[in-house]
Order: C-alpha cells, then structure tokens, then sequence
C-alpha cells in the first residue's frame, strides 16, 4: 500500500493505492492530491476571494461566467438537492454563516438566519462568453463544501483507476474505493459505547455525516434549510454506503437533518445505512447489528 | 418529478453533458423525444453568441415543491441514489483500522 495524506480544510484527506511500496508512485500521488486540493478550493471555496464560487456568490441574481470545472462541482450539489429534494441544498452560504461557522473557522462575523427553503431551484447554468454561466437567486451565496469532499473523493478515485490503480480516496471521512478485490474501510460513529465496523468496498463508497466535529457554541455545520438555522437532531453521526462518495454523503447529511424521521426515509431509498447516538443505534438496508465496543 | 420542467436546450454542448453527467444526457434526450421544437440552425446559432435569454438556459431545476415525505417522488429515476454494489459485504477483512480507511464525521 502506499498512502499521501494531506492536512486540510480542518480534516486530513487520503490516498491510498495497492502498491509495492516507491517513492516515486508516493511521491505522484502526493502531488496529485495537492493539486486536485488547490484547483478545488481555486473553484469553490468560500474563503478566498479569487475563486469562482466567490464571483458568483458576489453577484447573486446575475448571470457570472464561470469554467466548466466549476459548472461539474455545482452540478454535483445540485445532483444532492434534487436526490435529497433540498435537503442538501447548495445556496446555504448565507445560513451556515449566519449560525456561526465562519467565526468558528476563523473567517467572518454572522448574519441573520433565515429560511432558505427551496432556493436551490433558482440556480441556472447555461453557456456563456467563454465557458459557462451560472446564476443564483437574490439573497442567496453558493457553499459547495457538503458535496465538494464527496464530489473529490469520486474524481480521484476514478483517475486512478484508470491509470491502473486500485484505489481508496478518504477526502475526510467520504471515502471511494476502486478495486479488483474487497478493500476494507471502517464506519466510525464517533459514539461512545458503539463499535466502528468494517466493511468490504470493491467498488463503491462511505460517508459520515454528524455534529460532533466543526461544532461551535449554539450551532454545528449541518444547517437545515426549513429553518435556516444548524439541525436540530437526535443523531451524533449518521453513515451511508452507496455506490458513489456524492450519494453516500447527500444521504448522510439528509439522514441527520430529517432526525427522527431519517431512518424511514432512508429505508425508502433502499440504501444501508446507521444512525448513531449515544445509547440509540438504528440499521437500515444490509447494515449488520453489531456488539458494543 | 416526471412534471419536472427541467430544461436541457438543444444548446447544451458535450462540455456540459460531461459536467453535469449522463442524467442530463438521459434529460436532453427525454426533451428530444417530447419533440421541443428548436431547428438545428438555430440550436447552432444560438451556440456561438453569448445567452440572450431563458431559450439558452441549460440548467433549471424542477420547480415542485419540495416534500421528504412524498414517497411517489422518491421513485422518480433521474434522482434516486444507487446503492451500493452486491459485492459490498459487512463482514469486515482483515485490515487494520487507519485513518486512511476510516469514515467519520470530521
């Protein structure tokens, strides 16, 4: 196995090949990494004012040109919005501001929550001048950061598997496997008292989604768009195995923002999945009852 | 969502089918065959001069509302998720656990 890892956007990201061991393959993949890290964050980063996200989200009910490469990470979430009818909902830049997460990250002061409930609609994508051109609603600013980790996680993967690799890309706990035979990765809710389990991946993918880590004194990083504001739900960790990193992650985040109601939709999305609370646990699809740690 | 007024012009180039993925592909060709009357001069023409209007617009979302508990659109294709492949086993291998091959919410 050969590994790059890489300390990022508060998380450490992944990339995991079956390899003798060489510095050379090391080394590639290390760079590899770090570019597909800056043109993402080049792309879609709310904290720099030279990337694409942050022209569009400094317009709001114009027509930006943008590139194609942002016109695919949008496309991803808003791939997310219609999966999980809005749950996951790319136009909550103001939100996640407004319940705190800049002066958690060290970013910018709050603004007023509100509710952001169907926004995502008013997203247009169409040619433009050079490339692209992408418009969000009045009101509105794009955080693409839910499905971008997720959205990496694939894009790598499937670029090193078709350079020949059997791959594992972890982009901070959205996690795609590309191989010939079972590669194993482990769902870690995060719980007290709650085994993390193992699982075999030949193709295809895990995410975690929860409130235990990016928390900050009356809110967490999940906004739920009915209210504008962080979810309130009854689970520390929600993960999901689909057949891509995107799907997994959509699923997740949605299963935390529905609470109670998760689980059922879940099931209804034939998808195996566990929701974690300290004391609670709940299984869906093929996902096995497990001892406690 | 089959009511979804998504619309997908005529003008999308292959740039765009390959961003947005083979679903919009699949919705190019369901505009197709509801015979969206757009003659192939002016789908050309319209690909060399900047937008003008909502005729070039490549992406709209569907414009239902959105309801989690509507069971009758979660069976909408074009937006369901896939789960994952029957090779995926929850018996678990041999590997050890690493941050490299561990998912948790960070």
């Amino acid at each position: 196995m050969i590994t790059a890892q890489m300390h990022t956007w508060k998380t450490t990201l992944s990339l995991t090949v079956r390899a003798e061991p060489d510095s050379r393959t090391r080394r590639a993949l290390a760079n590899l990494l770090h570019a597909e890290v800056e043109r993402l964050d080049r792309l879609a980063s709310r904290f720099r004012d030279d990337s694409e996200l942050s022209q569009v989200n400094a317009h709001p009910g114009e027509w930006v040109e943008v590139s194609w490469d942002f016109v695919a990470v949008l496309a991803a979430s808003l791939r997310a919005a219609e999966q999980t009818r809005g749950l996951v909902d790319p136009t909550l830049g103001r939100a996640i501001k407004a319940a705190g997460y800049d002066a958690w990250a060290g970013q910018e002061t709050p603004t007023t929550p509100a509710d952001h409930r169907g926004k995502w609609r008013g997203v247009g994508i169409r040619p433009g001048r050079g490339q692209a051109q992408v418009l969000i609603p009045r009101g509105t600013a794009l955080d693409l950061g839910s499905v971008a980790k997720a959205w990496l996680a694939d894009r790598l993967a499937l670029a090193l598997h078709r350079s020949g690799f059997e791959v594992c890309a972890n982009m901070g706990g959205d996690l795609r496997v590309i191989a010939t035979t079972p590669w194993t990765v482990w769902a870690d809710p995060d719980v007290p008292g709650i085994a993390a389990r193992p699982i075999d991946l030949v193709d295809g993918a895990l995410a975690t989604s929860g409130v235990g880590k990016r928390t900050w004194t009356g809110g967490h990083h999940i906004i739920d768009p009915r209210t504008g504001r962080s979810a309130r739900t009854s689970w520390t960790s929600v993960s999901v195995v689909a057949a891509t990193a995107a799907d997994a992650n959509a699923a997740a985040t949605a299963g935390v923002i529905l609470a109670g109601d998760g689980p059922a939709w879940m099931r209804r999305h034939g998808l195996d999945a566990v929701f974690a609370a300290p004391g609670n646990v709940t299984r869906t699809g093929r996902w096995p009852a497990e001892e406690a740690a | 969502m089959s009511n979804a007024p998504r619309i997908i012009a005529v003008t999308a180039s292959a740039a765009l089918l390959a961003a947005t993925g083979a679903g919009a592909a699949v919705l190019a060709l369901d505009l197709a065959q509801e015979s969206i009357q757009m003659s192939q001069d002016s789908a050309a023409a319209a690909d060399l001069q900047a937008p003008q209007d909502e005729r070039t617009t490549v992406y709209r979302a569907p414009q239902n509302d959105d309801d989690w508990d509507d069971e009758g659109d979660d069976e909408d294709s074009s937006s369901q998720f896939t789960p994952a492949p029957p090779t995926t086993t929850f018996q678990g291998g041999k590997a050890t656990k690493t941050p490299a091959n561990t998912s948790k919410s960070s």
